[in-house]
């Protein structure tokens, strides 16, 4: 029961903060809640939960932003008896400059996950690629080469032989941020991610719709674009 | 040329402790709670949501990274940390600064004994 409270407690964090350390923090939980007890980490977990919305996330800027707008609205309404005709452009987040952003997104290659984390902290793009290699096992890399701009993001992900590029956009939500946009890769033969689409049909197909270089034997540069799980089936 | 390490120094207790805590050997999330304890007798204990997040700025300003250190039997949610050689740096930065507190507090402490005005 309480567990499932804390689970719920680390759902309430923001989406970049509970994927790289919500399991750790719950497994922390399952072995300090005999010896330190619930109710204190209960109120470290509050506690989190305020830091991480007000102070990371960027939240209070929103706020003030909102406060500001309030504000200038009731100084129209007093001097002038009508509202500022500014006051909504700066309550509301601009997308070309986005104050926060923390969104994902979701593909698979070869029915394996693959999944995005972007999020803007403070004036720094940080962001993580979460995949399942070959072996099963849940591997993650940071992003690299993060470029915002205005909506358009491009990311570069170097992992292994592997070399990603993701292009997409940012799309703000009041329920929730989030990425849309799609993968181009680049790998040799030996990567562990993604070799197994050399013998994809869908491949060549692709390859050529995109005038990528021709396949050799062995060994080749493969690229290829795919969007979601449109392509990550059939290799 | 000298680093700049004025966005980090002074550290507040928490990250003293936490670098304290891995300038030894890498940890995880609960064996640096453990530690904090330990070496505090007691008397400082850290949850782990302001563990992780003051180790999400360390991370973030490399001076703790993460380890792939993996022991057999290990929970498979256990993640080591360590101190980078840039945190050894900063952390050294932050005993000398500490030590030179000390030393002025002692110094003033020695000079001005309590003196009634008359």
């Amino acid at each position: 029961m309480t567990r499932s409270l804390y689970r719920s407690l680390l759902w309430l964090h923001p989406a970049f903060f509970r994927k790289r350390f919500g399991e750790e923090m719950l497994w922390i939980f399952d072995e300090a809640a005999a010896t330190q007890g619930v109710f204190a980490l209960f109120g470290d977990g509050l506690a989190s939960l305020a830091r991480q919305w007000v102070m990371r996330a960027g939240t209070w800027k929103l706020a003030v932003a909102g406060a500001g707008g309030l504000l200038e609205i009731l100084m129209a309404g007093f001097f002038v008896m009508g509202p500022s005709p500014t006051a909504h452009v700066i309550a509301t987040p601009s997308i070309e400059d986005p104050a926060e952003f923390s969104g994902t997104w979701k593909g698979s290659l070869r029915s394996r996950p693959i999944e995005l984390l972007l999020a803007k902290e403070g004036a720094v793009w940080t962001g993580e690629i979460h995949f399942q290699s070959q072996d099963g096992a849940m591997r993650s890399a940071p992003l690299q080469n993060i470029r915002v701009a205005g909506d358009s993001v491009r990311v570069r992900i170097q992992v292994d032989d592997s070399d990603m590029t993701f292009n997409g956009k940012l799309v703000p939500g009041t329920l929730g941020s989030r990425l849309v946009g799609a993968f181009q890769a680049t790998a040799d033969a030996s990567d562990d991610l993604i070799s197994c689409y050399r013998s994809d049909p869908r491949h060549r197909r692709i390859e050529s719709q995109h005038n990528a270089e021709p396949m050799q034997p062995f060994r080749f540069p493969n690229s290829w674009d795919f969007a979601n799980t449109r392509v990550s089936e059939g290799c | 040329m000298k680093e700049d390490l004025s966005p980090l120094v002074p550290l507040s207790p928490a990250i003293l402790h936490i670098l304290t805590a891995l300038a030894g050997e890498e940890r995880h999330g609960y064996g640096i709670m453990q530690e904090v304890a330990r070496q505090s007798e007691g008397q400082y204990k850290l949850g782990p949501g302001t563990l992780y997040d003051n180790l999400q700025k360390l991370l973030e300003h490399a001076v703790v990274e993460e380890s792939s250190r993996r022991s057999a039997g290990d929970d498979p949610r256990r993640r080591y940390y360590r101190l980078t050689a840039f945190g050894r740096r900063v952390l050294l930065a932050e005993v000398t600064r500490l030590e030179s507190v000390v030393r002025h507090a002692r110094l003033r402490l020695q000079t001005n004994n309590p003196r009634r005005a008359s």
